[in-house]
This record gives C-alpha cells, sequence and structure tokens, in this order.
C-alpha cells in the first residue's frame, strides 16, 4: 500500500481535527501521488489474502524461489582466476599502453607509480568442461562445474574504491542508505517460511590477506524500507542470534506472555503516533521469538552425513569458514529462507599476490563446487539462483615491485568476472570479453545495475516495478539509469 | 444572335474533342505499376483537394434542375449554365490529378483501375452534358444527368475504399444492416476453452487483417500476394509462397516481417505499426506446427511461453463480457478460498504469478506438522495447483493417492517424506507432470515397478535412495526412456580424490 494512503487511513478522527491542515494536505496528496492498484494488486493486495510481500504476487513466473549470494568482499583478481590472457607472458614488466589504459582514473594507491609493468598471472589455466571455460589451478573444483554455471567476463562498475563499489552492488547506489538486494527481495517477494527470517547473512573467516575491508550492517540493511527487512546477520559462535535464548528462570511461557504485554503497548504508541516502525518492531520481537525454536534447528548440523561433508570440503565441519557457511545456506534454502548472503573477505590482493591469493581461493573453491552439486543432487538447482563475485576487478599492471614470483594489483572496475547459476540461467556460458591486457570491455558489457535486474528478473520481479517512495523518490534497486536484464546468460 | 450560335458551336466542338480525349485516355493504359518521382507525382497529390468541388457541383446541378423543372419560371434556372460549367471544369480537374496521382503513386491494383476508368466516364458524362443542354430537346440530357449522378455515387465509394478500405463504411454497420448487405456477420466466438480456438481463423487471420490484408487483398494484391484467404499465404506472391508449413525459415511471410525495421523489404512499410514478439512468435509456432487451416490450439504441439500468454490474452478479449465477469468473480472467490486456507493452516499458496489462476504450494512453515490429511484439506482445490514442495514433510505412501487428483501438477517435490514408494504409480494420473523429486526417501528397489509406470515424467531425483545403488535402477530407465534419472553418481563427477588434495597443497 501507498505510505501516505496507509498513514493516513491509521489517523483518528482525534488526531485529524487536532491536525486538520496538516490532514488534507496530506490526504489530497495521496491522490496526487501515482497509484499501484493494478488490476492483479486489486486481486491480491499487498499484506492480504494470499499475498506474500508488498508486490502481493510476483510481476511473472519466477524461475528462481531461492537465491545464495557468495560476495567475494576486496575484489578477487579475474587475471588469476577467469580470465585468461596469456599474450601477458611475453609483455613481462613492459609498460601497459597508454592507449589501452586511456587516461582512466586510478586510485592514490598507484596513480604515483611512475611506471605500470604489466604483471602476467603466474598460475596455469586449462580449458574444462564441454563448454571449454578457461580456469586457473587455483579454483580446480569450480572448474569441475563450470558447465553447471555462466561466467560473466564483462562486469563492470564506476566505483574505485571498495567501499562506495560494494555499497554500489549491494544497494545500487554508492551513497549509503539504500535497501540492499535482500532486503528488497524481502520487502517485495515476502517469506517462503515465517518462523525463519527472509534474508541472512553469513560472515566467513578468511585465510589469505588479514588486513581485510570492515564490513558494515548497512550493506545488508533496509534503508528506509520497514526494518523488518534487513538481514540477519547470523554468528557461527554460540548462539547464532544474540540474546536469543530465553534468560535463566524465564520459560517459553513467560516469555510468550511477555511478549504480548509489548505487543500491546506497543499497538497503543502505534494508535498514538502512526509510525510504521512501530509495527516493524512487533513483528521483529515475534520473529525472533519463532526463532527460539527454528534457528537451533537451522544450526545444528549434527544431522548433516558425512558425504555431505566431504561433499563441501574438510572446512565444512569448522564453524565459520566459507564452507560451513555453504552448508548453512543450503540448509537454509531447503528450509525456506528466501535469500542468503555469504560474505568471505580478503580478496584486496595489493601486493603478495602469490603468497595470499591461493589461500583465498582454497577456502571458497571446494565450497563452491560442494554447494551446487549439492542443490543439484536434491532438485534445488533449478529453482535456487547462485551468484559468485566481489565488488570490481584487478589491474593488469603490477602495485609495487614486480619480479618473476612476486607481484600485486591495484582496483580495476572496468572489467572483471562474476559467476552465476541455477534458476534460469544457461549452464556451460561465458559471456562478455575483454581486451588482451583485461583492461576494456570488447564485447557484451554488463553494469553491476544490469546484474541486479537480471536477479530480481529470476526471481520473477521487474525492476522498473519495485519501488519505495521515499523523500519524494521512487527508489528502485537499480536506480534510475537504465538497466537491462542479461539475457545472453539466461535459457 | 449569330454570335450565340458561333459559342454554342465552340461548345460542341470543345465538348467533342474532349470526349475523344477521354475516350482515348480510357484505353490508353497508362498505368504500369512503376512509381514516378517527378512533378506528376506532387501534383497528383492534389487529387483528394479538388475531387470533393466535382460530387458537390454535380450534386448542386441535379438539385437546380429539380427545381427549375417544378417552378418553371424561377430564377435558379438562370445560374444553370454556370454550374454546369464549373462542375464540367472540376471533373476534368480531378480526373487530371487522380490519373497523375495513380501514374505518379505508381498504383495499378484492379480497383484505382476501375475508379479511374468510371472517373473517366463522369468526366465524359459531364461534358456531354455540356453539349447536350445546348440542344432544344433536353430528354436525353436529363437521362444522362441522372447516369452521371449513379455514376458519380459508384466512382466515390471506390475512390474512398482506395483510400480507407474496402470495408470501411459498413466496419461498424448495425448486425441486421451487414446481414441485409449480405456482409460477413461476425461471429461470436463460443468457444469455452481456449484448446477450442481454431488457429488460423481465430489467432492468426485476426493479426493479418489488422496489419497485411489492406494491401494484400484481392482488390490490391501488392506483390500479387493474398493474406485475406488461407489458400493465400499458401499460394503466396511473386517470391513465391509467404508460408511454407513446417519450415519457418523458407516462409517469405516470417522473413519479412521480422527484417530490421529500417529495411527495405521490411512488412508492414511505411511507419505502419510493426508486428509486436508475440505475434510473430504466434505466427512462427503456428508455421513450424505445420500452418494448419483448421487445427485448434489443442490439437497443436506444446506452445512456447511467450505464445501461450498471446492465445490467452487473445482468449479473454474473444469471450463475452458476461462470461469475463463470471469468470473473474470465480477468480475472486478462488482466491479468497485460497487465502483462507492459507490463514488457518500456515501453508504457502501463491499464484505463479500476478492474476494467475495457477497456484504453488509450499509446506516449509509447516512441514513437521503437515501429513497425509493436511494434504486432503487442499484437495477440493487440487486443480489450481501446478507445483507443490512438499519437502522434508510427513507426509507417506497413503497420501499419494490424495496427490493424485492434483491432475494440473507439473513439478512434486517429495523429498526428504516418509514416503517408500509402494504407491507411486498413482501419479501415471498426472499427465502434466515433468518433474518429481524423491530426494533423501526411503523408496527402494521395489518401487521401480511404480515409478515405472510414470513414463510422462522428465526428470526424477532419486539421490540419496536406497534405490540408487539397487540393480533394479538400470531396470527404471529403461522404462523411462525420456526422463532424465538424477543419481549422485550422475550429479557428482569429481571422482579425483586428489581435487580436495590439490587445492589444499599451496596451504
Amino acid at each position: 500500500m501507498d505510505p501516505i494512503e496507509h498513514y493516513v487511513n491509521l489517523e483518528t478522527r482525534r488526531k485529524f481535527l487536532g491536525k486538520l491542515a496538516m490532514g488534507f494536505g496530506t490526504a489530497a496528496m495521496s491522490s496526487l501521488l501515482p497509484g499501484s492498484a493494478t488490476a492483479a494488486t486489486s486481486l491480491n493486495p499487498p499484506g492480504q489474502g494470499l499475498s506474500n510481500g508488498m508486490l502481493g504476487a510476483t510481476h511473472f513466473a519466477p524461475k528462481a524461489k531461492r537465491g545464495i549470494y557468495l560476495f567475494m568482499s576486496g575484489a578477487p583478481s579475474q587475471l588469476d582466476m577467469f580470465d585468461y590472457k596469456p599474450r601477458m607472458t611475453d609483455l613481462f614488466d613492459t609498460d601497459l599502453p597508454e592507449s589501452i589504459r586511456n587516461g582512466q582514473r586510478l586510485t592514490t594507491m598507484t596513480s604515483g607509480q611512475s611506471r605500470f609493468p604489466i604483471a602476467p598471472s603466474i598460475y596455469d589455466f586449462q580449458q574444462h568442461g564441454k563448454s571449454g571455460a578457461w580456469v586457473s589451478e587455483l579454483l580446480p573444483n569450480t572448474a569441475s562445474i563450470v558447465d553447471d554455471i555462466a561466467i560473466i567476463k564483462s562486469m563492470w562498475t564506476e566505483a574505485i574504491n571498495h567501499d562506495p563499489a560494494i555499497t554500489y552492488i549491494q544497494t545500487g547506489n554508492q551513497i549509503p542508505g539504500r535497501p540492499s538486494l535482500g532486503a528488497w527481495l524481502s520487502y517485495g517477494l515476502g517469506s517462503l517460511n515465517d518462523n525463519l527470517p527472509t534474508f541472512v547473512v553469513l560472515n566467513s573467516t578468511w585465510t589469505g590477506r588479514q588486513e581485510a575491508q570492515a564490513l558494515f550492517t548497512r550493506l545488508w540493511g533496509a534503508g528506509p524500507l520497514p526494518s523488518q527487512h534487513q538481514g540477519v546477520a547470523l554468528r557461527s559462535d554460540g548462539d547464532p542470534v544474540l540474546y536469543l535464548s530465553n534468560p535463566h528462570g524465564v520459560s517459553g511461557d513467560i516469555r510468550r506472555l511477555m511478549l504480548d504485554g509489548v505487543s500491546e503497548i506497543n499497538e497503543d504508541i502505534f494508535h498514538e503516533f502512526g509510525d510504521p516502525e512501530t509495527h516493524a518492531r512487533i513483528s521483529q520481537y515475534e520473529m525472533a521469538f519463532r526463532m527460539q525454536s527454528s534457528v537451533p534447528e537451522l544450526t545444528d548440523l549434527s544431522d548433516e552425513p558425512d558425504y555431505i561433508f566431504d561433499l563441501y570440503g574438510p572446512d565444512s565441519r569448522v564453524p565459520g569458514t566459507f564452507a560451513y557457511n555453504c552448508l548453512m545456506s543450503r540448509r537454509m534454502a531447503e528450509k525456506g529462507v528466501r535469500f542468503s548472503q555469504i560474505f568471505h573477505r580478503g580478496w584486496d590482493q595489493h601486493g603478495a599476490l602469490p603468497k595470499d591469493l591461493p589461500n583465498q581461493c582454497r577456502d571458497v573453491d571446494r565450497a563452491c563446487y560442494g554447494l551446487i552439486t549439492d542443490l543439484k543432487q536434491r532438485g534445488m538447482y533449478d529453482d535456487t539462483l547462485v551468484v559468485w563475485g566481489g565488488e570490481f576487478g584487478r589491474t593488469v599492471y603490477c602495485q609495487g615491485e614486480l619480479t618473476q614470483t612476486n607481484y600485486g594489483r591495484d582496483h580495476h572496475p572496468r572489467c572483471y568476472t562474476m559467476w552465476m547459476g541455477g534458476a534460469g540461467v544457461k549452464r556451460g556460458v561465458v559471456y562478455g570479453e575483454t581486451d588482451e591486457f583485461s583492461y576494456n570491455i570488447t564485447k557484451d558489457p554488463v553494469h553491476i545495475r544490469d546484474l541486479n535486474a537480471t536477479i530480481l528478473n529470476q526471481f520473477g520481479v521487474d525492476h522498473q516495478q519495485l519501488n519505495f517512495q521515499h523523500q519524494g523518490l521512487d527508489l528502485k534497486l537499480t536506480g534510475v539509469e537504465e538497466a537491462h536484464i542479461v539475457k545472453g546468460v539466461l535459457s | 444572335m449569330a454570335e450565340k450560335k458561333g459559342s454554342i458551336l465552340a461548345v460542341q466542338l470543345l465538348g467533342g474533342l474532349c470526349m475523344v480525349v477521354l475516350w482515348w485516355l480510357s484505353g490508353y493504359g497508362l498505368l504500369d505499376g512503376e512509381p514516378q518521382d517527378t512533378l506528376w507525382r506532387f501534383l497528383g497529390r492534389f487529387h483528394p483537394v479538388v475531387l470533393h468541388l466535382p460530387i458537390g457541383m454535380l450534386v448542386l446541378l441535379l438539385v437546380l434542375e429539380f427545381m427549375g423543372l417544378r417552378r418553371p419560371d424561377s430564377k435558379v434556372s438562370e445560374l444553370i449554365p454556370l454550374v454546369l460549367g464549373v462542375t464540367i471544369a472540376v471533373t476534368l480537374l480531378a480526373v487530371a490529378t487522380g490519373t497523375m496521382l495513380a501514374y505518379g503513386e505508381g498504383a495499378d491494383e484492379p480497383l484505382v483501375q476501375d475508379h479511374m476508368r468510371n472517373g473517366i466516364w463522369l468526366a465524359m458524362a459531364t461534358v456531354m452534358l455540356g453539349v447536350l443542354r445546348t440542344l432544344p430537346s433536353r430528354g436525353t440530357y436529363y437521362l444522362v444527368l441522372l447516369a452521371a449522378g449513379a455514376l458519380m455515387v459508384i466512382t466515390s465509394h471506390q475512390g474512398g475504399s482506395i483510400t480507407h478500405g474496402r470495408d470501411y463504411l459498413t466496419e461498424y454497420a448495425p448486425e441486421p444492416l451487414r446481414r441485409l448487405l449480405g456482409l460477413e456477420v461476425e461471429e461470436e466466438v463460443t468457444a469455452a476453452r481456449v484448446e477450442d480456438l481454431v488457429v488460423f481463423e481465430h489467432l492468426v487471420q485476426p493479426i493479418m487483417e489488422q496489419n497485411c490484408v489492406s494491401c494484400h487483398n484481392p482488390d490490391k494484391l501488392k506483390g500479387e500476394l493474398n493474406l485475406e484467404t488461407f489458400s493465400g499465404h499458401l499460394a503466396g506472391g511473386e517470391l513465391g509462397p509467404a508460408v511454407v508449413p513446417f519450415d519457418v525459415d523458407a516462409s517469405e511471410l516470417l522473413f519479412r516481417i521480422t527484417l530490421p525495421e529500417d529495411d527495405e523489404e521490411f512488412m508492414p512499410p511505411d511507419e505502419k505499426t510493426p508486428l509486436n514478439e508475440e505475434e510473430i512468435s504466434l505466427l512462427a509456432w503456428w508455421i513450424a506446427q505445420g500452418a494448419s487451416a483448421d487445427q485448434t490450439v489443442g490439437a497443436l504441439g506444446p506452445m512456447p511461453a511467450q505464445v501461450d500468454d498471446y492465445v490467452t490474452s487473445v482468449f479473454k478479449q474473444m469471450i463475452t463480457p458476461e462470461e469475463r465477469a463470471r469468470l473473474e468473480d470465480a477468480q475472486r472467490e478462488l482466491y479468497a478460498t485460497l487465502a483462507s486456507i492459507r490463514a488457518e493452516y500456515g501453508i504457502l499458496i501463491q499464484p505463479v504469478e500476478a492474476g494467475a489462476d495457477e497456484f504453488t504450494i509450499e509446506t516449509h512453515a509447516v512441514r513437521n506438522a503437515f501429513d497425509d490429511g493436511m494434504l486432503k484439506l487442499l484437495e477440493p482445490h487440487a486443480r489450481s495447483f501446478v507445483a507443490a514442495d512438499l519437502s522434508g514433510t510427513r507426509l507417506t505412501d497413503g497420501g499419494v493417492s490424495s496427490l493424485a487428483n492434483f491432475v494440473q501438477l507439473r513439478s512434486l517435490n517429495l523429498s526428504r517424506t516418509e514416503l517408500v514408494g509402494s504407491t507411486l504409480g498413482e501419479l501415471a494420473a498426472l499427465p502434466d507432470l515433468e518433474s518429481l523429486n524423491l530426494y533423501g526417501t526411503k523408496i527402494d528397489g521395489a518401487a521401480v515397478e511404480q515409478l515405472g509406470q510414470l513414463t510422462q515424467l522428465k526428470q526424477l531425483f532419486l539421490t540419496q535412495t536406497p534405490l540408487e545403488d539397487a540393480e533394479a535402477l538400470e531396470q527404471l530407465r529403461q522404462a523411462l526412456p525420456n526422463c532424465d534419472v538424477q543419481t549422485t553418481a550422475q550429479i557428482s563427477p569429481l571422482t579425483e580424490a586428489d581435487k580436495t588434495a590439490k587445492s589444499y597443497e599451496s596451504s
């Protein structure tokens, strides 16, 4: 429902008379705002009947029921993992041609360098699967699933530093404060299982470079959307959700009684002020109460057989690892969590790439294979969307000292590699091309906005039609600029 | 007096000359169908500007003559020579511009030829009127005047038909009048089901009428092609058949409507609205399925989603308003009933998309409570569901007989339920069931006979069941040759244990 209309409906007569001018003002304004009452929503009004989320029903039949987003924070080096550039070997330590860089702005970490020597990848690349996709030796297990995924080599963004870039890809805007992808999905589509959060975030340990960028809760925040749509970050140690267990001496019945009492008081507050956040708070208390039984069941991996741990690799037995989180994500998808996002940090290889990158890759490689294979064997891969990638790419030229065995790479927004799979995504395709320096895109560019539009599309959502009125704007995940569905990776 | 006789003679001579010229023009065969980029084309376009003048003048002439006959002493008769003179002049002007227009634009279809011939005859008739009016006896004059009036009606109607299409006047004529005129009367489509629509008549033909027939009709026959009839599609035109059954690529019609819009060969030409994606996909589907004249939607092969959407939207337009209202009421009621089930039992029921009559079931939130009895609650609405995810519920073999009533199901997830498979054969009653997920159930080799009956399946998940290790598995694969039977061995190709080892080397 239109928030202003919603608010006006909440007004009591007393309040209406008390604030007459404002009352008339908002009533008139609500009739001027573009209505969302289409035939479809009148059949299935949001928040009532069969509706499950503010859209009432998906715009078109969805391919994806659920999604798992594997976020590599720090920007993985496409040059050492997926984007094979054999000619760079001959150009070792030669300067990157100005015609390729073409005056592009650089970060202050390398803009002062006197030269930009080319650092070829020291890793061996081979073609894999029927698709013949090139994958480096750092990802032997991912290489065995290339026929199940679509690799996009032509991702790009405008941001050149981590925080704006990750905020941009997560929320559609470089400036903090917009709702994240998961929050939009929760807001628009609602829950598949009311006993569990709709959007869950899992943070992982990592073994590469330990000085990594901080992750802020706003990356999975709800922005101006009602706050129950923000991601619920589960902890891997102790209680997955802090203070979820009842304190000693408080039984479930007493807790229930207390919640009912608090709800009543909150409802009174709501009637007095009409602030929708009060309802968000009530629903969060209720969700926490239901999670008291559903979350421990979710995070108790003791019912997983050994062959499952084998599938995800030995790390999957260690709480907090990426592999453990992948297994958790699959459990959540199976039990009706709409969207989970795993963050894995430490991909910011400015220097000592050969020391750190193999560890980073080892953290995720087996688990990615395990996740896809597990989803496949459970028949869930057809309606679960999996996305893998970071906020931007890395440069072909070396940051710092270049030797035959050691190099570093700076941030590179003009091209990088991500992959996606499952739920209506073509299997075994490599989409987009870059020039021989992996510096500029030569074919089928995919902006991060296009990726977000495509993700929404797989969930049955038209990215133009999922919006929220806030401060005079119709907020959308894809913003005001044009976004295109990446049809080339969809079946 | 001699002067007047002289001028009468001049009029008669001039009239005779005009007649000869016009007679020659009507027989010359000037129209060759080639557009001319000359002054003629520019001048010809003034035809619509002047053509209404002879119509008005001739009517005025008829009125004046009629009034003159009734009251011979009336002064109006004095106007007649002037009006007649102007009539002749503007008729000749209309013929001249019309001839230039047809020649310049390269129009040569039968309707234009007829219009031109009649126009010339009309001009001859008016010239003749001028000559006849100089004679003392008026009998012939009146006869020709009436004939000219009749010819004017016919000619101007033909002209209008060239511009607006032949049925422009009668398109919205009331039904009784249409019957009286012997015109085709639109029959209400009585098909109660989408499947009963005749693909050519109800789907293809309307697209043709909307977009193609204004040029490709028996009168205009642009490119010698007539798309008004079914046989015309197959017969085609100058470039061979427009439609080749079963062969989309060889069908000129599809080729021309799918060219880039700025291509010279693109159809429909000249800024006319191009066919949209759905219309094109429908035509492609119809051709690929054999371009039949009388087969119904139900009789032809499976429809791609886009075609399905289009057919449904056409069907919704075709049903009567009363029927539509009834369907909408029924839909609203269905939504309300399902919503009450959802509210009461916590089963997630969702329309597959906005406004759909097909629903999906998900039972995650109530999986520990969902058993055969709860499934029975959904049975009264079984036909509304196309997908059911009952994974992890307490469903047993006893519930399968209920599932057999969900005849619209395309996808059924029974993974991690308490099934052992002794009754799965009953699912053979679900004709559209494509995907069945039995992951993690206890079904074993004994279930093969039951599963073997499900020949409609395209995808069957048997991973992590005792059955996938049973010898009977091969037997099942043979019983279901069209089904992708998924087992652990097939899904997990990674047998080289060293892959893990290798990825850990570097640490």
